[in-house]
């Protein structure tokens, strides 16, 4: 489940969008009509891992390393949140 | 049809390449859907490719010893065609098969004390391809210049094993934890698939004419077991595997594994822990009652559509290896069309499903892009992650994890059977979980 209301901030595109209580980074994205690959959506899978340049992911896949949460390079879209106000994604 | 170099998991709404104006079907019907596609990063085998470069880094078995004998033998493996052959002292050696005068194959090499000879010219090549004899010309220091190319080989517990990667990168043979001080009594014996007293049998046969990972992918996998080998046609191995377990995923130092537990009637919880080491071992317990450790296993790619499968086991000495499968449900009168696996029919293998038609039913190679995968595969998933990423340290021109040039990389086997106190301590059996 994601975590309250962030933002994100997309640095190839320029968007900077809200991810509200009830959505997923995946699902924002969607519809705002950006192209992101996706497979599971259960945090399973691996296709949705997207490089985070800035602040802190509420990871809530199965799939990563504790290290590799703890480090907070990448974030699987589909499933997890922010524990920061702001991420800003590599897309 | 669109072949990518990377996983190609998309669900995009749009094929231009297919129908540009496709949009799907919100019901779900075929027409225009996107072609599905491999992880090529996962299947390849092939010298320059990442797996097959991964996979380049460790000693792979390639025969059973005793399978080596007075002739010479062509294998294929990580899609390369190569003649293996001992000598008459004992000594065995891997070799391009072209001899490098004038490429006749070694395949029809004579053997010798100390080599092997070309019959076209007689050209004797020694176990690592030196050339120590052009009989035409015996004056003719020619020879000294010629190296039939050749791998290095290690012969360990009735296995022969090659390292086929950089030499420079040439790590040490590992140890294995439970083959080291095993008692007076035990044995390790080596097997590739083998036949069963009553002929080739289905839990043994693997074909393997399919992509490795399809196999591979497997050893991850606890709820087949609930679902094909206890539900779909009667139960395929025994009665304590057909309870639903719970099962942990867990990454280790060099692997994944799943630690399953299933609680019995009276409140003890059995517990069959699965390993998988990198890049391509597995450690899989015994399917039928009994408790102990796993041994060890390797799945070998030959290519990209078929692989070999060779298994090591500390066992009692002398002991038939397959004394247990009485007990095994697959195995007893009333399972299966009773004849031998390689004569079944279509309408066989559709009655009695097994590992092999849910494995090669995935395809010769499977489509990964079609996959759509739900916490029970998590173990499947973090395994092929996991070997992307040890391909990309080789890419990037970093070591893999369990390589060792100083001293032997030790394979700790954490997989086994054993049966838990309501407490989860252990009372009977192999517990891996703490190593």
């Amino acid at each position: 489940m994601p975590s309250g209301s962030f933002t994100i901030t997309l640095v190839k595109s320029g968007h900077r969008l809200t991810v509200s209580t009830h959505e997923t980074i995946l699902q924002v994205l969607r519809n705002t009509g950006i192209d992101v690959p996706s497979s599971c959506e259960q945090g399973i899978c691996g296709a949705c891992e997207t490089t985070v340049l800035a602040g802190e992911p509420d990871h809530q896949d199965l799939l990563m390393t504790p290290q590799e949460h703890a480090e907070n390079k990448t974030m699987m879209i589909c499933c997890s949140g922010a524990l920061s106000d702001n991420l800003v994604l590599d897309l | 049809m669109a072949q990518n170099t990377e996983t190609t998991n998309s669900t995009s709404t749009k094929d231009a390449s297919t129908n540009p104006q496709f949009s799907p079907d919100p019901n779900g019907r075929l027409y225009g859907r996107p072609s599905a596609s491999h992880d090529q990063k996962l299947i390849q085998s092939a010298p320059a490719t990442t797996g097959g470069e991964l996979l380049r880094r460790y000693w792979q078995p390639i025969a059973r010893s005793d399978e080596v004998k007075d002739l010479p033998i062509a294998i294929t493996i990580l899609h390369e065609d190569l003649v293996l052959f001992r000598d008459k002292n004992g000594q065995c050696g891997l070799v391009y098969p072209r001899c490098m005068h004038r490429g006749t194959n070694l395949i029809y090499g004579k053997i010798e004390a100390n080599g092997i000879r070309c019959p076209y010219h007689g050209w004797l090549f020694d176990s690592q391809g030196r050339c120590l004899e052009m009989p035409c010309e015996p004056e003719n220091t020619y020879k000294d210049k010629i190296r039939q190319p050749w791998y290095p080989l290690e012969e360990h517990y009735g296995l022969v094993f090659t390292y086929m990667g950089p030499a420079e990168k040439q790590p040490l043979f590992p140890r294995i934890s439970v083959f080291e001080n095993i008692s007076e009594d035990k044995e390790v014996i080596a097997t590739g698939s083998y036949q069963a007293p009553s002929g080739r049998q289905a839990l043994l046969a693997g074909y393997q004419d399919y992509n490795w990972w399809q196999f591979y992918d497997n050893f991850m996998d606890p709820f087949h077991v609930y679902a094909l080998h206890s539900s779909i046609n009667g139960v395929q191995f025994v009665d304590i595997l057909k309870i639903l377990p719970k099962v942990k995923f867990e990454y280790t130092d060099d692997g994944v594994r799943t630690i399953q537990h299933r609680t019995l009637e009276d409140g003890r919880v059995h517990q069959r822990l699965s390993q998988t080491v990198m890049p391509n071992m597995n450690c899989t317990a015994s399917v039928g009652n009994d408790l102990g450790p796993a041994g060890v296993s390797w799945t070998v790619p030959v290519n990209d559509t078929s692989f070999r499968f060779f298994s090591l086991q500390a066992q009692t000495k002398g002991a038939n290896p397959l004394s247990n499968f009485e007990e095994i449900g697959m195995f007893k009168p009333g399972w299966g069309p009773g004849i031998d696996f390689d004569d079944w029919t279509l309408q066989d293998h559709q009655k009695w499903q097994t590992d092999y038609v849910t494995q090669k039913g995935q395809g010769d190679i499977n489509l990964h892009s079609d996959e759509h995968l739900t916490p029970i595969d998590t173990a499947t998933a973090m395994l092929r992650r996991l070997f992307k990423k040890q391909a990309d340290k080789v890419a990037n021109g970093e070591d893999p994890v369990g390589v060792r040039f100083d001293e032997p990389y030790l394979i700790k086997v954490m997989a086994g059977n054993s049966v838990l106190n309501t407490s989860l301590e252990l009372i009977d059996g192999y517990d891996g979980r703490t190593l």
